[in-house]
């Protein structure tokens, strides 16, 4: 186990496409797994249905394959059941953005103790390439081959209004950069959103890596300063108004989470609650 | 006339007035003083405004329904009397302040209002009318007392004497003016408590084992009996008060309950917390029902053992938030895409539901499969007597668990692993050498996502084995009455208390011998995997077969009729919101031919 692919891979090969994001964002995954020296029975990732949920094959850890936009709430679920056990979800922008968007504002809301990492590629590519809520306007999709006319969702603004407290951006063509994230992520006490910013070579041809290099900068190299709330909304909506996205942290604050804030969880998990001498019916 | 063995008692009037308050106050009274009691409560989906009812009936005897005929009608306002007063015999009475009476109906005119008064409070007037029912049905003036203390104690001695002085002034109204009538609506004979029934010796002096309580009430305390340590829900009536009781009581018995945004995420959560090995739930009506089946299809395939509660009401869409219907039979035992296993329990009243709840628990655990826990508004907010409860008789049961040192001996464990009887062994996160995928894709025996066909068929046949060991497992149809019975009437759910009682009552009417048809009542309380084998065992025997269902369609007959091939022809079908009362089951008895 001396190696993150020795430790957390499983039997099973990846099926994703060559060159695919999905490849930068695993060993990405892996690596901080690895490097927080976590165990694989320690972790506990909940998976999207999607290509990145598809991961939930490849990657050594307790997992719950869930449904399609639904990867919060049993890893909430999780978190309640068992305040010992690393918690992640793994989410497509599809699924994150699309389908259970709700679960990305009330997660963010209640603060609970989990890592969420979504591969944004702006497309549906496991079900072959549909326009998805990030997709940008004008984009020529199956299901919008005139071109997008709506408008993409800015996730991270939303994000950080719902009450995430560790943002951040990543690229999934910069692993190590990515891995570090990743790793402040699930060392972060309270939800921690990344998103990924992923190219899907076979259904995306515009949003290429090269794409990405032109518009992205590290904000670590730019002194900025993740617990400043009014310049972190300007960074979400950077993209938008100068055509430029930062990665790295964007923002992150110290709140308790909804966990801690549970008294019944102070001494013990859930799961490990002895469940004799009970005497409902008490008047 | 002398002590009557049971009366029905009903107070009316606008949301706000405190209907079910006072109501309940009176229930709980007659019930600790050993009475039977059903507590009904009838209100529209509003927070003001809109006509209120709580109806009592009180007897002698255990009771599990309520009647269309009412003896006492205290009504605190005028639309009370318009609605109800086809509900009045010739011996019932009114008691009002000042309302116009236009039938020659007999009726109490007392000044609540001016009562209410004088004790500071105008709002007590529901306070001093329970005084006067005190009084008509022959109690003591310091009967309410202990209700009283038990309400008002912890707001001060002020507020405790405040409501004593209303309850003072409208007993002793009654007292001073309208003495004769006692004798009519009086429950007590002489000094005896109770007396002139066979089975007063069930009914006992209220103590730990005796609850007057609603099925929400008595599911919420089965589930923290079965150790049920996570609760996900999200509000919706006739299901809200479960997470309201066990919200209140979560640090007592250090469960979690929580608020989820949505019926979605609050099964994702409790299956996330399933995993873990906690017993999880979630409840809800059929519209939050409807949104959830999507995990419930998830639950079954990966396996998760989960108890979702449906308390029912009339629908389709919103339909009648605060009314009661059976709709939901065929579409629990069918909910989801796919075909999968699933157990499908419905109490008829709260003792079953305390009781059955946890047995729920346990089968979902045992048969790692989705536990519905199917109710309706009927049963959910009725208040029932309860009697001789057991807290410890239905014993946890944990199983299907991998234990840690087998799982570290075992080279490559098989969370989904093809065994003779269908059910694989658990390990749960955090356990060493158990790492697995819980796999909402088709999967192999450790997990892994597959789509070859020999073993899509292998897990599907693994699901479906589990249903020959719960048809062993699950309890049998109860038959209440004679097996050899001129009628059988068949029934789930919540038609129990009803039906029951029109038999009990149907064999105390006076008609000539010959003309007396013997009944017994068949109560399906577990639904699916259908006990086809006993139910045609009693049904082709049977002479004649009378259905009862609170619904359009008769579900259970459609449902006996595919599994049993009996085609059940008399069907007595009910849809309008309401609960069958007693005396339609009567009349539908006497009439059957």
């Amino acid at each position: 186990m001396d190696t993150p692919n020795q430790k957390f891979n499983t039997a099973v090969s990846p099926t994703w496409c060559p060159g695919c994001g999905n490849y930068g964002i695993w060993q990405a995954l892996k690596t901080a797994l690895f490097e927080l020296r976590l165990e694989t029975h320690q972790v506990f990732i909940s998976y999207d249905i999607g290509c990145f949920g598809n991961g939930c094959n490849f990657t050594k850890t307790y997992a719950f394959h869930s449904l399609h936009g639904r990867a919060l709430p049993p890893a909430a679920g999780a978190k309640l059941g068992n305040k010992n056990l690393t918690v992640l979800a793994l989410s497509g922008d599809g699924g994150a953005y699309g389908e259970g968007i709700q679960h990305l504002i009330h997660s963010a809301r209640y603060n609970i103790d989990v890592a969420y990492l979504v591969a944004n590629n702006q497309r549906f590519s496991l079900t072959a390439g549909q326009a998805s809520p990030t997709t940008r306007a004008n984009a020529k999709t199956p299901t919008t081959p005139f071109g997008e006319i709506k408008q993409p969702i800015n996730s991270l603004l939303l994000s950080l209004m719902s009450g995430t407290t560790f943002l951040a951006r990543g690229f999934a063509g910069d692993q190590k950069h990515l891995a570090e994230i990743i790793k402040q992520a699930i060392e972060h006490k309270g939800f921690a959103h990344i998103d990924i910013l992923q190219p899907c070579v076979t259904f995306n041809k515009e949003n290429s890596y090269e794409w990405y290099k032109n518009v992205i900068y590290k904000l670590e190299e730019h002194k900025y300063n993740p617990s400043d709330r009014k310049k972190a909304i300007e960074k979400t909506q950077e993209f938008e108004l100068e055509n430029k996205m930062p990665i790295g942290v964007i923002y992150k604050e110290d709140r308790k989470t909804y966990e801690e804030q549970i008294p019944q969880l102070e001494e013990e998990s859930l799961c490990y609650q002895k469940l004799d001498k009970i005497n409902s019916l008490q008047k | 006339m002398g002590n009557k063995h049971e009366i029905a008692i009903k107070i009316g009037g606008e949301a706000g007035f405190g209907i079910k308050t006072a109501g309940l106050s009176l229930a709980r009274t007659l019930f600790n003083k050993g009475f039977g009691v059903f507590g009904y409560s009838e209100y529209p989906s509003l927070i003001r405004g809109g006509h209120n009812t709580y109806q009592i009936n009180v007897a002698n005897r255990k009771i599990m329904s309520a009647t269309v005929n009412i003896d006492i009608l205290v009504a605190l306002n005028q639309e009370t009397i318009e609605l109800h007063a086809a509900e009045l015999g010739k011996n019932s009475v009114i008691i009002h302040d000042g309302l116009k009476i236009k039938r020659d109906v007999k009726n109490i005119d007392i000044p609540l209002m001016e009562l209410a008064s004088k004790t500071g409070n105008e709002l007590a007037r529901n306070t001093v009318s329970l005084g006067a029912v005190a009084y008509l049905i022959g109690f003591e003036e310091s009967a309410m007392n202990e209700e009283l203390t038990e309400k008002f104690g912890t707001k001060g001695k002020k507020v405790l004497n405040m409501n004593k002085e209303a309850v003072r002034l409208g007993y002793n109204f009654i007292k001073n003016n309208y003495s004769s009538l006692i004798s009519h609506y009086s429950l007590l004979s002489g000094k005896t408590k109770i007396s002139g029934d066979k089975k007063v010796e069930e009914y006992k002096e209220a103590s730990a084992n005796t609850h007057l309580m609603t099925a929400n009430e008595a599911v919420a305390d089965g589930m923290i009996q079965a150790g049920c340590k996570l609760y996900s829900a999200y509000p919706m009536t006739p299901a809200t008060s479960i997470m309201h009781i066990l919200a209140a009581k979560q640090r007592e018995y250090n469960l979690v309950v929580h608020q989820a945004e949505d019926e979605i995420s609050a099964i994702g959560v409790a299956l996330g917390a399933a995993t873990t090995g906690v017993r999880s739930a979630t409840g809800t009506s059929g519209g939050g029902f409807a949104l959830m089946t999507e995990n419930l299809g998830l639950a079954a395939m990966t396996e998760t053992p989960v108890v979702i509660i449906n308390s029912q009401r009339p629908a389709p869409a919103t339909g009648l938030p605060t009314w009661t219907e059976q709709g939901d039979l065929q579409f629990m035992i069918r909910a989801a895409h796919g075909e999968f296993p699933r157990i499908v329990i419905a109490p008829g009243d709260a003792q079953e539901a305390y009781y059955m709840v946890q047995d729920g628990f346990n089968l979902a655990e045992k048969f790692q499969v989705p536990v519905i826990f199917l109710m309706d508004k009927i049963i959910s907010e009725s208040d029932f007597s309860l009697y001789d409860i057991e807290t410890n008789k239905i014993q946890i049961k944990r199983k299907g668990f991998i234990d840690d040192n087998e799982l570290e001996r075992i080279e490559n464990y098989k969370r989904y692993e093809l065994t003779s009887t269908g059910i694989s062994r658990r390990a749960v996160p955090c356990q060493v050498n158990g790492t697995h995928i819980i796999n909402s894709d088709e999967h192999d025996e450790y997990g892994f996502s597959t789509e070859r066909s020999e073993m899509r068929t292998k897990m599907v046949d693994k699901r479906f084995k589990k249903v020959k060991l719960m048809e062993t497992e699950i309890p049998e149809p109860i038959m209440y009455g004679d097996v050899n019975a001129d009628l059988t009437i068949v029934g789930w759910g919540s038609v129990k208390g009803a039906v029951i009682d029109a038999i009990e009552e149907y064999k105390n009417i006076k008609i000539r011998e010959y003309k007396k048809k013997s009944v017994n009542f068949l109560h399906i309380v577990y639904l699916w995997p259908f006990q086809s084998k006993r139910v045609k065992a009693v049904l082709s025997g049977a002479r004649n077969i009378l259905l009862v269902e609170n619904n359009k369609t008769g579900q259970l007959g459609e449902l006996i009729r595919q599994e049993t091939g009996i085609e059940i022809k008399n069907k007595f079908l009910k849809y309008d919101g309401r609960p069958f009362f007693r005396e339609e089951i009567i009349n539908k008895i006497e009439a059957f031919k």
